[in-house]
């Protein structure tokens, strides 16, 4: 048995708890062992204390630094390195996770979107087939009320519900309701509830003229029209993106040597005066460069559809809003968690009993999305006003969810960002076994603190 | 004036690198600091003279800034920067053509006074007398204390190569050493 090389393997940490207990009973009773034993440990020791007082001679420092045309740091800067804080476990996850942040970041979207399509869209669940509800009588304007996830574009307050063959069996009775509807009834909407089919859109109704009372057929237009609310009209992009600079919400700006929070002087940003300026004076020092990972972010995406539908309510500030929380994976990257509330334009067909309805309506939906931003620093002015672009995969309660957008991030101090930007998304949806697609683009604002 | 950054990892400060000139001077300083020390302990123990210690340090820190332009990621900073001053080391080596004969440690170490010598400089004698091979992997795991893979990443041996070279060194060393301690015990 040589000794010597468990001594050796023991103080290199490599000796199993056997041979660690052969060893000592042998240093217990052989004086030699032991003397070899603090050789080796003595040599050990020397060589740790020498790791630590060992530096590079400053003329190195000086010819490195000098080489590459920076600035010599001071020698009290090269005594005090420091490191990320960060445990083993949590630095290797992390390194992973930096290192495949393209891959996970891809796969989470992936799985996100499918799952969500799988569970809300592709499989026409009870709560969505519409041959279960006893919505035959579909009208043609809004449906905006939140507890109807999808189908739903009958007025609860309307008390219309006729089945199909009562319909067809009991026409006066029915055109006698329908005339009672309150809203929206104009000539010719009551022109169109005369339709024994109850075949709103103008095309049906053009291709069932024969089938329909003609003379009510002649002045049948498409739904639309019939019911379009003036105060639906969305103001122009510039309005927009004047109310979001004019708000009248609080601003927030944080010291960087107390970490206190204080409210900005004046809430609108173009106003603001010391924290815009003291934001450029940081971009050209390398205290501009943000330390902070996490960021909540609050925005309103001003949305518009190639589906065109009335909506009867003004649209106000509340709708189509998102949260979202954003981890920084690097100095480019990063992803987010987001959860919004916006309104989706659907415009469907659904058929039972033989009959054709259609639905044109837009309901407000919560979604959950993830997202992978890039941050193109390098294209703007770094840390201060740069462009993104971002994906998004998720769903909402009726399908998955897909957005994309892009715009530019305004960074006037280290914790607070703005940003403006274009957003396109499609939300899908299943009905009837029919899979759609719900198109929204439009201008989003918001706005973001770091920490 | 550099400010201090230390609450970057090493990836960030390395892809920071290759950003503006503010931002990379700022993100080399961090990294310096960081590793300076060690990387010179390596430069200086591998190397056969002081003069050729700072020259190769020099050399790895300019070479480790060039090759940050081109990369995009990195796993183990201070075995990146180590594995750019071997194949430096091992470059300069191969083009001076230095041999060091092992036959001659016990002769160098004679010729010594070892009463007047601590065992820090001893044992920096004897390790000048060792072999590029044994040498290397001593500083590594002895004077570095890399793990056994660290040392496998930047050499690109075996564990079990590793592990005996080590142990041979070791022996070596001390039956340089061996003078030092026999005067020292009496």
């Amino acid at each position: 048995m040589n000794y010597s090389r468990l001594i050796h393997d023991y103080l290199d940490g490599e000796l199993d708890n056997v041979n660690q207990d052969l060893l000592f009973s042998e240093l217990a009773q052989n004086q030699d062992l032991r003397i070899d034993f603090s050789q080796q440990l003595q040599m050990q020791t020397v060589a740790r204390n020498e790791m630590n007082s060992m530096a590079p001679p400053l003329e190195a420092t000086n010819a490195i630094f000098s080489g590459l045309g920076f600035t010599i740091p001071s020698q009290d800067f090269l005594r005090n390195a420091g490191y990320a804080r960060r445990t083993a476990i949590l630095a290797a996850f992390l390194a992973f996770f930096t290192k495949n942040v393209a891959v996970i970041s891809a796969v989470s979207i992936i799985t996100l979107a499918t799952g969500a399509g799988i569970y809300f869209g592709v499989y026409n669940r009870p709560g969505h087939d519409f041959s279960s509800r006893d919505h035959n009588l579909p009208v043609s304007h809004k449906a905006s009320l939140p507890s109807v996830p999808i189908s739903s574009s009958v007025e609860t307050s309307l008390n219309n519900k006729l089945s199909a063959s009562e319909n067809s069996q009991n026409n006066s009775a029915l055109n006698s309701n329908l005339n009672k509807r309150s809203i929206s009834a104009t000539e010719k909407n009551s022109a169109n509830a005369h339709n024994y089919r109850n075949t709103i859109n103008s095309t049906q109704n053009r291709n069932n003229a024969e089938n329909t009372f003609g003379e009510n057929n002649q002045t049948n237009n498409n739904a639309t029209t019939l019911n379009v609310a003036p105060e639906t009209e969305q103001s122009g992009l510039l309005n927009q993106f004047a109310s979001l600079f004019f708000t009248e919400k609080p601003a927030y700006t944080r010291d960087r040597r107390n970490s206190a929070f204080k409210r900005m002087p004046n809430s609108s940003i173009l106003e603001i005066n010391a924290p815009f300026t003291s934001g450029f004076e940081s971009t050209y020092s390398r205290e501009s460069l943000d330390d902070t990972q996490w960021q909540i972010q609050f925005r309103r995406t001003s949305n518009q559809s190639t589906i065109n539908v009335p909506v009867v309510n003004k649209m106000d500030w509340r709708e189509n809003l998102s949260l979202g929380v954003f981890y920084r994976l690097s100095y480019y990257r990063s992803i987010a968690v987001e959860l919004g509330y916006e309104r989706f334009s659907q415009d469907f067909t659904y058929s039972k009993n033989g009959q054709k309805y259609h639905y044109l309506q837009a309901p407000l939906l919560f979604w959950l999305v993830g997202t992978y931003r890039l941050n193109m620093m390098d294209l703007g002015i770094p840390n201060t006003l740069y462009p993104y672009a971002q994906i998004s995969g998720g769903g909402t309660t009726v399908g998955p969810l897909v957005k994309i957008q892009s715009g530019l991030t305004f960074c006037p101090v280290n914790l607070i960002k703005f940003s403006v930007g274009l957003e396109a998304g499609a939300l899908g949806y299943n009905v009837d076994g029919v899979y759609r697609v719900s198109p929204n683009y439009g201008l989003t604002i918001g706005g973001g603190i770091s920490f | 004036m550099v400010k201090r950054r230390n609450k970057y990892t090493d990836l960030e400060l390395f892809l920071a690198l290759k950003k503006s000139k503010a931002e990379a001077e700022m993100a080399f300083a961090e990294i310096y600091a960081r590793y300076s020390h060690r990387v010179f302990a390596y430069c200086h123990k591998v190397s056969s003279t002081p003069q050729d210690a700072q020259d190769l340090f020099q050399d790895t820190f300019t070479k480790f800034f060039s090759s940050a332009q081109t990369r995009n990621t990195i796993g183990n900073m201070f075995g990146f920067i180590l594995k750019i001053s071997r194949n430096i080391h091992l470059n300069q080596k191969r083009d001076k053509k230095i041999f060091v004969n092992i036959d001659s440690l016990e002769i160098a170490n004679a010729e010594s006074d070892p009463k007047r010598l601590e065992l820090k400089e001893v044992l920096t004698l004897s390790l000048e007398m060792l072999e590029f091979e044994y040498r290397e992997v001593f500083v590594l795991r002895h004077y570095q204390g890399l793990s056994y893979t660290e040392i496998a990443d930047i050499t690109g041996l075996s564990i079990p190569t590793l592990k005996n070279r080590y142990w041979r060194a070791k022996e070596m060393l001390r039956t340089a050493l061996t003078p030092y301690f026999d005067n020292m015990s009496n």
